[in-house]
């Protein structure tokens, strides 16, 4: 599509680019010059229910820094199983696009030698919803210290990246993941963005003599209000041939003021590499550092997440329910099934049990004027199983002193 | 009498997704010129995440607190 398309809707059809070695793309949005020029308002353009494979791009929108595309809808399939008609370097990729909608796409088997390869990739793109996506098997195959990123935001702000499942980002690996290692979500240069409800699992061997890192969910220096909540990011990945290398659930590079929210995520490192978080210019190995180092994450877990496997992101793990929060307008996981009130961390939600009792606060408020030395322990609970709870026991321990238990029954019992 | 009791009963049946305040019937003493740490946790028979059960505070200041607005 050439500069000045509108009310384009292409669905229903099955594309190949013919050659995915060069820069070709299943569909080009963006001038007239040529396959790879800029061009204006290309806007209000539908891709629905289309495959596309072999091509260098999947989908290419370039738009110009003035008049950026806008208004751009996508929800099809990317890839192939057969090696001849792999995409090779991006499935979707956006470029001074604008107010775009990246939804229910499956992006899969992304293989090249020559750089990173990115699932979905949003350069100058600001206000990108990309949602419900499953990313998985993005692979650098070459020699020379790359690594495959499933969603990378780069100088793109007010992204809202939420429901995905992104899995087996595979290649060489490098000293650092800017534009490089291996990782599933890549904030760079980018403001405002809203990680939430995502399903992260970096998984499989691979080989480089460097001590490589690798991360599940990444920020750089230069991005800020960030708001990163009730994701899962799972890490296992191992550098055979360095035993220095490093398998991260999060690498920041960004302060923790550069967080408007960091909570309610499931961070897990499995493996001798495996290293949970690293904020400060240190590595925090244990949540209560990760916690000390940022102040944040109070309510984010460490548990393992126990995907259904490495490669389906669905659990039932019951340590995942109703420990997330609620986000206004994310009311259904990627398969459509309805949040909970309190739903569960990752992309796909679990269901209740049916005894689940939270203590969600101690409530105590001693300060100023109120202090008086000899003070009520108070409490709140959450009933988050499906069954009606009527007595339950609660305890406190001050300074590591004897534990006082009371009841709390239904006095009409 | 009635309506605190009342109140009582619908505090501790709790539905699915409600949440509700208690208050231990004993106090706790708080020394302001040293910090505390205090832990809270709960038990449900058939409960089936224990991870969500127990929370810590510290409680620390609270000398400064009182004292600093009037000094």
């Amino acid at each position: 599509m050439g500069q000045g398309s509108k009310r384009i809707t292409i669905k229903n059809v099955n594309i190949e680019a013919g050659r995915n070695g060069s820069t070709t793309s299943g569909i080009f949005i963006g001038g007239s010059t040529s396959a790879t020029a800029s061009g204006a308002d290309n806007d209000s353009i539908v891709i629905d229910n289309v495959n596309i494979q072999k091509a260098y791009y999947g989908i290419y929108a370039y738009g110009t820094s003035a008049n950026p595309a806008k208004r751009i809808y996508i929800t099809s399939s990317f890839g192939s199983d057969s090696t001849d008609n792999f995409i090779t370097q991006r499935g979707v990729y956006l470029y001074y696009a604008n107010n775009i909608l990246v939804n229910y796409n499956h992006i899969y088997n992304l293989t090249t030698s020559s750089s990173t390869p990115q699932g979905i990739y949003l350069y100058h793109s600001d206000t990108a919803t990309v949602m419900n996506n499953i990313i998985h098997s993005v692979i650098y195959t070459g020699t020379s210290g790359y690594g495959g990123h499933g969603i990378e935001s780069y100088y793109s702000n007010n992204a809202l990246i939420a429901n995905n499942m992104i899995y087996d980002m595979q290649g060489d690996g490098w000293t650092s993941i800017t534009a490089s290692s291996m990782a599933g979500i890549v904030i760079r240069y980018s403001n405002e963005n809203k990680v939430y409800f995502n399903s992260v699992n970096l998984f499989g061997d691979y080989t480089r003599s460097n001590a490589t890192i690798t991360s599940a969910f990444f920020a750089d220096a230069n991005s800020s209000e960030l708001d990163v909540r009730n994701n899962i990011f799972a890490n296992s990945m191992m550098n055979t041939d360095n035993i220095g290398a490093k398998s991260y659930a999060i690498y920041s590079l960004a302060a923790p003021s550069a967080y408007t929210f960091l909570d309610y995520n499931d961070y897990y490192v499995s493996g001798l590499q495996g290293v949970l978080g690293y904020f400060n210019s240190t590595d925090q190995t244990t949540l209560a550092s990760l916690r000390a180092a940022t102040g944040k994450d109070v309510h984010s877990i460490n548990v393992d997440p126990e995907f259904t496997s490495n490669t389906d992101l669905h659990t039932s793990n019951s340590d995942l329910s109703s420990m997330g929060t609620p986000i206004p307008d994310i009311d259904t996981d990627i398969d459509g099934d309805p949040r909970y009130p309190i739903p569960s961390i990752g992309a796909d939600e679990v269901e209740l049990l049916p005894i689940n009792l939270k203590l969600a606060s101690i409530d105590n408020t001693i300060h100023g004027c109120e202090y008086s030395g000899n003070t009520p322990v108070k409490f709140t609970v959450v009933n988050m199983g499906t069954t009606q709870i009527t007595t339950f026991d609660a305890s406190y321990i001050l300074d590591a002193e004897t534990p006082v238990t009371q009841i709390f029954a239904n006095k009409f019992k | 009498m009635l309506k605190r009791l009342l109140l009582r009963y619908l505090l501790t049946n709790l539905n699915s997704f409600d949440a509700a305040q208690f208050t231990f019937s004993t106090n706790i003493t708080i020394d302001p010129t040293i910090e505390h740490s205090l832990r809270v946790y709960v038990s449900c028979d058939g409960d089936g995440n224990r991870n969500n059960d127990t929370l810590d505070i510290r409680i620390s200041d609270v000398y400064n607190l009182v004292v600093s607005p009037y000094t």
